[in-house]
């Protein structure tokens, strides 16, 4: 891409895929994940994602900065873009999940594990 | 990788490259031109991965290079009429925004058809959108695009 839009590598994230789109989320992150069904639930930044599935872990990934004309067209929150086997992918921000991810009434809080917030 | 796609017909063009050389372009029902020293690539249609919640311009991500590329629609950018299905739909790789923040973006249009001289002077001013304004170029309009207001968030 431009001067500008330099990678970054960064190392250790876990590869997803939700109806069709690959995410990548840092190891880090990762605050637990479980089958949910023929699904999984990830918890990342206090917020349950639902994945159809998981592709697997890569050591690591050159993350370039989200161009801006692409957060013209896309409103939803990711912390960059990366290229894993010719295929595009997005990285998760974990500070803010996106939404596309998320499952219905996960908004991000933290709760005390019995549904208290 | 895909392969290049070559630009057809450039017999209008006199003498190399000039402030006022662009590549007319197919998008639905409009031929559009785009400044030739942005364009980078010209490209079968790379295979593009859709974003949900992305607007309708917004095709999708693919890769050119090694590099994640959003692929924007250029119909669908400049309000362009669709058109019959494309034969040879292509993906034109382009540099957008100021110079000193540009950024590569894959612009999704039916053709690639030549390129042309474009009388800068003679564009009549456009809508203040994503086109700059209307030129005749062989006596056919032509949409001169305004690939520097299609860079950075709105």
């Amino acid at each position: 891409m431009s001067p500008a839009l330099s990678p970054v590598n960064q190392r250790g994230y876990l590869l997803v895929r939700r109806d069709g789109v690959l995410w990548g989320v840092s190891n880090d992150a990762v605050e637990g994940l479980s089958r949910d069904g023929a699904r999984f639930r990830l918890r990342v930044g206090g917020a349950e994602l639902g994945v159809d599935e998981v592709v697997g872990v890569v050591p690591e990934l050159a993350v370039w900065p989200l161009a801006g004309a692409l957060r013209r067209f896309w409103p939803d929150t990711a912390g960059g873009l990366a290229v894993h086997a010719e295929a595009p992918l997005v990285i998760v921000d974990p500070q803010r999940p996106p939404h596309a991810l998320r499952l219905a009434g996960s908004e991000g809080e933290m709760s005390d594990g019995e549904g208290r917030r | 990788m895909t392969t290049a796609e070559p630009l057809v017909g450039t017999g209008r063009r006199r003498g190399g490259l000039s402030a006022g050389s662009h590549l007319l372009v197919q998008a639905g029902e409009y031929v559009c031109a785009l400044p030739l020293r942005s364009v980078r690539r010209v490209l079968r249609a790379l295979t593009v991965h859709p974003l949900p919640g992305a607007t309708d311009e917004l095709k999708g991500l693919a890769e050119f290079g090694g590099e994640p590329l959003p692929v924007l629609e250029l119909a669908r950018l400049i309000g362009a009429p669709t058109g019959a299905k494309p034969a040879h739909p292509v993906t034109i790789v382009v540099w957008v925004g100021p110079q000193d923040a540009r950024e590569l973006v894959g612009l999704a249009a039916d053709a690639a058809l030549e390129v042309s001289e474009v009388q800068l002077t003679s564009v009549v001013a456009g809508d203040g959108g994503f086109i700059l304004g209307e030129a005749l170029v062989d006596g056919a309009v032509v949409r001169v695009v305004n690939l520097e207001a299609l860079g950075g968030e709105q």
